[in-house]
Parts: structure tokens; sequence; C-alpha cells
């Protein structure tokens, strides 16, 4: 009779090695997620992009800040264990996701051709399903908005805007349900719940 | 032999809606302006183009409140908006613009229902209409000489009735004023 073979054991992994990949799989998340504060989601880095590329001169960060709907349901949530004013709340309501980016302008800098930066974010934005809803350009100063070809609704809003004032550049995008914000300014302005015919009247404010 | 059939049906639905896509065309009342870039000399430019989608959900925000609102904004299609600061360097090709927008709508059966000319202003309001009850397109173009050069297009079914309401919500007097002539 032939005794059994002794098959080999399966190789543990320690425990260590385990903790040691969960702690850096953690903190490889922690420095991701903190790097995603501080950069720009794709709409606004194309904006700021297109006016980057089209003005000759050397920009200065002076900040950029993104926070996204994780972090906004957070602070939603937490919220609710505080006394927070109506306004402040409708906000936190409204808002679903923002990002902000500050840059200036160094003295030494070309013209900026408007015209050409309006072109070049044009064209990226509508590859992007983005079209310009307003445009306005004065002397030192220019406004763009920019709005998604599809998929907006009364509860689910989303704009990106580039703002160009002498210097400063300023370009965000912001996510999120108006209406907390519509029906406090409702409340505020004496007016019925929902009245908030400004919208197409205020894309068109510029006119006046 | 399955696979072949599935091709035939596909390049059979194919060749079916691409000449539908290919004539597909503008609605009547849109009116192409032609691109407008900015004046030279870093003067005021303005462009506002309002499409079917921000409309819809305007009509979404305000149709409790107001119907009368909701209704006229159901009804359109796309709001644009031009404003060009005028210099030396743009005012005639702009005025050589207007004229020629001008004939083309006489052209293309457009109602003249306004044309003002003082010294300093130049006022048209142009409609297209399908029937007596319906207006397909407004058009109103404004040249004030020393200022600015304004064109606007309404595309959409507006009921002639709606006119100075939709001038009141746009900020477009010379409709307005035209809306409130309609209603005395």
């Amino acid at each position: 009779m032939n005794a059994p073979q002794a098959s080999n054991p399966p190789r543990k992994i320690g425990r260590g090695y385990i903790a040691a990949a969960v702690i850096l799989l953690m903190m490889g998340l922690g420095f991701t997620a903190v790097a995603g504060y501080l950069r720009l989601g794709s709409e606004s880095t194309v904006l700021r992009r297109s006016v980057m590329n089209n003005v000759a001169g050397h920009w200065d960060k002076r900040f950029a800040v993104h926070v996204g709907w994780f972090t906004m349901g957070l602070v939603r949530w937490g919220s609710q264990w505080f006394s927070v004013p109506p306004e402040a709340r409708a906000a936190l309501e409204a808002c679903h996701g923002v990002e902000v980016g500050v840059y200036k302008l160094q003295p030494e800098a070309g013209a900026v051709d408007s015209a050409a930066i309006f072109s070049t974010a044009d064209a990226a934005m509508s590859r992007r399903g983005w079209e310009r809803a307003v445009c306005v350009i004065k002397p030192n100063q220019m406004v763009g908005i920019y709005v998604p070809r599809r998929g907006l609704s009364r509860s689910s809003l989303a704009c990106s805007v580039v703002v160009l004032n002498d210097r400063d550049l300023v370009v965000g995008t912001a996510r999120g349900n108006p209406l907390p914000l519509l029906e406090i300014a409702a409340k505020k302005s004496g007016l019925g719940n929902g009245h908030a015919d400004g919208l197409v009247s205020g894309l068109l404010a510029g006119m006046r | 032999m399955k696979s072949i059939k599935l091709y035939s049906l596909g390049a059979a639905l194919l060749a079916a809606v691409l000449p539908l896509n290919l004539h597909a065309e503008s609605p009547a009342g849109q009116v192409d302006f032609g691109k407008f870039y900015p004046p030279g000399a870093g003067g005021e430019f303005i462009e506002v183009n309002v499409t079917s989608s921000l409309i819809s959900l305007a009509m979404k925000f305000v149709e409790k409140e107001e119907p009368d609102v909701a209704r006229l904004l159901g009804g359109l299609q796309q709001v644009r908006v031009n404003v060009i600061g005028l210099d030396e360097a743009n005012r005639a090709d702009m005025e050589k613009r207007v004229e020629k927008i001008r004939k083309e709508l006489d052209s293309k059966g457009w109602e003249r229902i306004v044309t003002a000319q003082k010294t300093d202003q130049d006022v048209g309001i142009y409609l297209k209409s399908k029937d007596k009850d319906t207006v397909q397109g407004v058009v109103v173009m404004v040249i004030e000489a020393n200022h600015q050069a304004v064109f606007v297009n309404v595309v959409g079914d507006i009921k002639p009735e709606q006119l100075a309401l939709l001038g009141e919500k746009l900020h477009i007097d010379p409709l307005k004023k035209l809306g409130h002539m309609n209603e005395k």
C-alpha cells in the first residue's frame, strides 16, 4: 500500500501584507480625493485652456477648487444636525457640485482676442455636447455661459461660465437643482412659489 | 445568410433615413443673420442664443404660476439676439447687412410690420405668418447710428396676441409696442 502523498499547503499571505496593502490603497484614494478637490473638471478646463491658449502671457493660478456630488452630499447630510439659515440650506440643497478656478494674467501679456477665445471654446465645448447660450464682450471684459445641449431638466441644471475681467480669469461649472433657491428667492421677493420667469429674460438682460 | 439579411436591412434603413436628415430644413421662422464679430475697437458685443432645451426648461418653471407665459414659451423654438457696438470700421458693413437681410426677408414672404427711420435710428420688424392666427417667426433689426446694431430672431408658433407678452418678457421694446398696438 502506498502512503498518501502529502500535498503542499497553500501559501498564506500574511495579515501584515494585507494590512499594508489596505493602508496603501486608502492613502492612494485619499491623495486622489484631495487632488480631486484641487483639479477642475473637464468643462472648466476646456474653457480655461481656450482663454490661455489665445492670450500670450503668463497666468498665475490663484486657486482652483472642485467640490463634487459626494462631498456636497456629505455636507448636506451633516448640515441637518446644525441650525443653518434657510438661505444657506437652500444653497446647499441646490448645489450638487461646483468647481471654480481663478487665474491672474501677468502685466506683460499680449492683447486679448475675445473672438478667437470664443471660437476655440465653442468648438471644444460643442464636441462635449455643450452650446453657448450667452456671450458678452465689452472693453476689458468678456463673459460666456455654456449649457448642455441635452439632459437639462427642472431639477437638474448645469452650466459653465468663463469670465475675463481685465487680467482676472474665472472659470467654473455648477450642477444642481435650482428649485430650493428659486423658492427662497420667490419668498423673499414676495412673489408666489415658482415665479421664475427670469430665466429667458435674465439671459437677455444684457440687451437692455 | 442571416447576417447578410441583417446587413441588407441595416443598409435599407440607412438609405431611408439619410435622405430625410439631409433634407431636414430649418424652421420657416428662422433667419440666418450670418456670423457676427466683435468690433475691432473693443466695442460692445452681445450674443444670446436660447435654444429649445432652455426654453422648455423655462416653460416648466413658470407653467403653474404663469400659464400665459408658459404657453408662449411652449410655442417657441429659438431666440437669438445679437447686439454689436458700432464704430467707423463696422458701421457701413452692418448697414449693408441689414439691407441684405431686409431684401431676403421681402423675397421670402416675410411681412414688414414696422419700419421707422429717424436720423439716428432705423427700426424694422418683420413677421413670418403661417396663417392669420399663427406667427412662425419674428425678426427685429435696429440700427442706432452712433451706438449699436441689434438683431433679434424669435422662432416658433406665436399667436399675434402674444406678441406684446413676448416683447415684455424678452425686453424687446419695439415688439412690446407693436403688441400693444395690435391689442388696441
